[in-house]
C-alpha cells in the first residue's frame, strides 16, 4: 500500500507491507526495511532492524526523535511551513508590527528579496519574497500593527 | 542579617532556579506572575504567588511600585531580580534598598557604572586592563567619527553606547561605508534605547567571546568561578556556552580570569557578575563589558566547581563572608550549556507557538535540565522564546558534547518546533569538535547547518515508528493474535 508522508516538510513516499506480527515492513527509495517492534512503553519505542541493531525512539505518532534526529511528520496535503503564501499573498508568521515597507505595488521583485520588515518579540524579521514576481499592492504601511496570519503583499507570480 | 523569605522579581526558569536553591536554605519564596503568563511554573512553585494583573510588561514585570507594595505585603525580606526584566535597573535597585529590602545583587552605583559603555571603559581602564582601540568619547559628529575610524583602521564596529543585544550595531569595512551605517547604527540606537550615542572599536576578525564568572562579598573578597567560551551566537545572542574555553592556553587563562576579578575589586563589586572579553585568534583578549547580574549561562560554572551561584549570591546578599577562597575553586571537567528555544531554525529561525505536551527529561549522569516550562503549559510569545537550558557535564569535551546529544534526544519538547535539531548539527559539526570556535561560526557554516535531507537512509527507523503509531489502532488486535514470545514480554514488561 503506497503512502505518502511530510517528513521535515519534504514528501516522502514509502510502499507499506502487510504487518507481519511485531514488525512494521516497507519499501522506500528502492529499499526493503523491516522492523521489528521489541518494546513499546507509552511513547518510548525499541525497534530492530533486518541486521540486528537496536533502534531506540520516542514517537508521539507526530513527532519522532532519536539517533540524534527529529522527523516531524504533517499530513499529505499540508501547507508546507516555508513560504506561507496563500493566494499570491505573503502574510505575518506572527502578530507584530509593520516596522519598515522596502517595495511599492508595480516592483519587480526577485526570490528572496525583503519585501517588509517586521518587528515582532523584539526582533525584526524580515518578510521576503518566496519567487520572482512583481508587487501587485502591500496591504500595510510603516508603523502598523498586524494579527497572525494577515496578508501584508500581494504578489504576482509569471 | 539572615534573609528569611525572598521575592523574586522575574518569570520562567530563572524564577525556578532561585526557588530550588531558597528552599534548600530554607528560605521562604514569593513569585509574582503577569495574568497572561499564570500558567507558567514558576507561579505554582514558590510558597507564595501574586498577581501583576495584566497589560504591557511595564505594568507587570518591570512595575517597581506594584512589584514593591507585594513584598511588602508578603514579608519578604529580600528580591532576586533573576535576568533581563529590572536585574541591571539602577533605579530599581535603589527603589528596593529605600523600602528596607536587600537587594540580591550589585550596588545601584555599579549597575550604573557598568550599564553605560563609554563610562564602563573609561572606568576599568585604571585597572590595566587591556581595552580594544577605539573611541569612546562623546563626540558625535560624523566627520569626527569618520576620522576616529580611521585613525583606528578598517574593518572597525559602530556600537549604540547604551545598547546590548546586538541593537545599533555595524561592522565597516572601509572608508566609503562609513556614513551610512553610521546613520543606521544611529537611528536603531535612538529607536531602541532612547539615546543614539555611538562608540567606535577595532574590529577583531574571527574573534571569539570570553567571558568570566566573578563574585565578590562585601567584605573585601573578589572571586573568579573561571572563564566560559560563548562564542556561538546568533545575532549577537548565544546559543551554546561551555567551560573551560577550548584550546585556552594555561596562562592566558589565568590571565583573562585575574584581570576580571581585578575589575570586581577594582569597581568594589558586589556579588555575582560577567566580566565579557572579545579574543583573537592570537589568545589577546579585550574587555568588552560587564554584566551586573546572574547570567543565563550561570550553570556552566556551577557544573565544574560544584558550587551553587544563586546560593552565594543569597549569603553575599545577608552580608556574609564568602565562604572559600581563590585556591578552592577548582575548574573540574567541563561543561556545556545548550538554549532550547521556540523557534524554527529553517525557517529564518521564527519564534514558534504551541503546548508543550512532552518535555522529558535527562537522564544521563551530571545532566541538567534548567526550564520555565511544564508539560500542557503554553508557549507564550510575550516572552522570551528560550524555553530551557540543557547542561552537562563530563570529564572531558568530547564526551561532555556527546552526553549532550544523548540529553537532547531524551528532552523532545513535544508539541513544539524548537531549535533542539539545529543545536545538534552544531555540537555535530567537525569545527566545532575540534573546538573551532569563533562568534561568526554560524554565519561562516551555514551551508553546513541546514537539515538533513528526506532522503537519508537513516530516517528509515523515524518512518517505521510513524508508521507504526499510525497502524496500532486498526492492527491492535491482528498484533496481539499474533505476537511473539519477545513481543509477549514486551507486553508483560508494561
Amino acid at each position: 500500500m503506497k503512502r505518502e508522508l511530510t517528513l521535515n516538510g519534504s514528501k516522502v513516499e514509502v510502499d507499506l507491507l502487510p504487518r507481519d506480527g511485531g514488525a512494521v515492513s516497507f519499501t522506500w527509495q528502492g529499499k526493503s526495511y523491516r522492523f521489528e517492534v521489541l518494546q513499546q512503553e507509552g511513547e518510548k519505542l525499541v525497534l530492530r532492524d533486518g541486521e540486528g541493531r537496536l533502534h531506540r525512539l520516542w514517537s508521539n505518532g507526530q513527532l519522532v526523535v532519536g539517533e540524534g534526529r527529529d522527523a516531524e511528520f504533517t499530513a499529505p496535503g499540508a501547507i508546507a511551513r516555508k513560504g506561507a503564501v496563500h493566494g499570491g499573498g505573503l502574510t505575518a508568521p506572527m502578530p507584530g508590527k509593520i516596522f519598515r515597507v522596502l517595495v511599492n505595488a508595480g516592483d519587480e521583485v526577485k526570490a528572496g528579496q525583503t519585501l517588509l520588515v517586521l518587528e515582532a518579540m523584539k526582533m525584526e524579521h524580515a518578510i521576503k519574497a518566496p519567487q520572482d514576481g512583481k508587487i501587485k499592492q502591500v496591504l500595510f504601511s510603516e508603523g502598523q500593527q498586524v494579527t497572525a496570519g494577515a496578508a501584508l503583499v500581494q504578489l504576482e507570480v509569471p | 542579617m539572615k534573609i528569611k523569605r525572598i521575592l523574586i522579581a522575574n518569570r520562567g526558569e530563572i524564577a525556578v532556579r532561585v526557588i530550588k536553591t531558597a528552599r534548600t536554605m530554607g528560605i521562604d519564596t514569593v513569585a509574582i506572575y503577569a495574568e497572561d503568563d499564570r500558567e507558567s511554573p514558576h507561579s505554582r512553585l514558590a510558597d507564595e504567588a501574586h498577581s501583576l494583573g495584566e497589560g504591557a510588561l511595564r505594568e507587570t514585570y518591570l512595575n517597581v511600585s506594584k512589584i514593591l507594595e507585594i513584598a511588602r505585603k508578603s514579608g519578604a525580606d529580600a528580591i532576586h531580580p533573576g535576568y533581563g526584566f529590572l536585574s541591571e535597573n539602577a533605579a530599581f535597585c535603589e527603589a528596593v534598598e529605600k523600602a528596607g529590602i536587600v537587594f540580591i545583587g550589585p550596588t545601584a552605583e555599579a549597575i550604573r557604572l557598568m550599564g553605560d559603555k563609554i563610562g564602563s571603559k573609561v572606568a576599568v581602564e585604571k585597572f590595566q586592563v587591556p581595552m580594544i582601540p577605539g573611541y569612546h568619547g562623546s563626540r558625535q559628529e560624523g566627520d569626527f567619527l569618520a576620522g576616529e575610524a580611521r585613525r583606528i583602521g578598517y574593518p572597525v564596529l559602530i556600537k549604540a553606547s547604551a545598547g546590548g543585544g546586538g541593537k545599533g550595531m555595524r561592522i565597516v569595512h572601509a572608508d566609503g561605508e562609513f556614513a551610512e551605517a553610521l546613520a543606521g547604527a544611529k537611528s536603531e540606537a535612538s529607536r531602541a534605547f532612547g539615546n543614539d550615542a555611538v562608540l567606535l572599536e577595532k574590529y577583531v576578525t574571527q574573534p571569539r567571546h570570553i567571558e568570566v564568572q566573578v563574585m565578590s562579598d562585601t567584605h573585601g573578597n573578589h572571586l573568579h568561578l573561571f572563564e566560559r567560551e560563548c562564542s556561538i551566537q546568533r545575532r549577537y545572542q548565544k546559543i551554546i556556552e561551555e567551560t573551560p574555553a577550548p584550546g585556552l592556553p594555561d596562562d592566558v587563562r589565568r590571565s583573562v580570569c585575574e584581570t576580571a576579578a581585578a575589575i570586581a575589586k577594582g569597581i568594589n563589586y558586589r556579588g555575582a557578575g560577567t566580566v565579557e572579553f572579545i579574543m583573537g585568534q592570537d589568545h589577546k583578549f579585550y574587555f568588552l563589558e560587564m554584566n551586573t547580574r546572574l547570567q543565563v549561562e550561570h550553570p556552566v560554572p556551577e557544573l565544574v566547581t560544584g558550587l551553587d551561584l544563586v546560593r552565594l549570591q543569597i549569603l553575599v546578599a545577608a552580608g556574609e563572608k564568602l565562604p572559600l577562597g581563590q585556591g578552592d575553586i577548582r575548574q573540574n571537567g567541563h561543561a556545556i550549556e545548550c538554549r532550547i528555544c521556540a523557534e524554527d531554525p529553517d525557517n529564518g529561525f521564527l519564534p514558534t507557538t504551541g503546548t508543550v505536551q512532552r518535555i522529558g527529561s535527562p537522564t544521563a549522569l551530571g545532566s541538567r535540565l534548567d526550564a520555565g516550562y511544564s508539560d500542557g503549559t503554553k508557549v507564550n510569545v510575550n516572552y522570551d522564546p528560550m524555553l530551557a537550558k540543557l547542561i552537562t557535564w563530563a570529564p572531558n569535551r568530547l564526551e561532555a558534547i556527546a552526553k549532550m546529544l544523548q540529553s537532547l534526544d531524551e528532552v523532545v519538547f513535544a508539541g513544539i518546533k524548537t531549535n533542539r535539531d539545529y543545536l545538534r548539527r552544531l555540537l555535530g559539526h567537525a569545527k566545532f569538535r575540534a573546538g573551532k570556535t569563533h562568534t561568526h561560526f554560524i554565519p561562516d557554516h551555514a551551508a553546513e547547518l541546514r537539515p538533513l535531507a528526506a532522503t537519508d537512509a537513516g530516517w528509515a527507523p523515524h518512518l517505521a515508528a510513524l508508521l507504526l503509531s499510525e497502524g496500532r489502532t486498526k492492527t491492535a488486535t491482528a498484533a496481539v493474535a499474533s505476537q511473539t514470545p519477545w513481543t509477549a514480554l514486551g507486553g508483560f514488561r508494561n
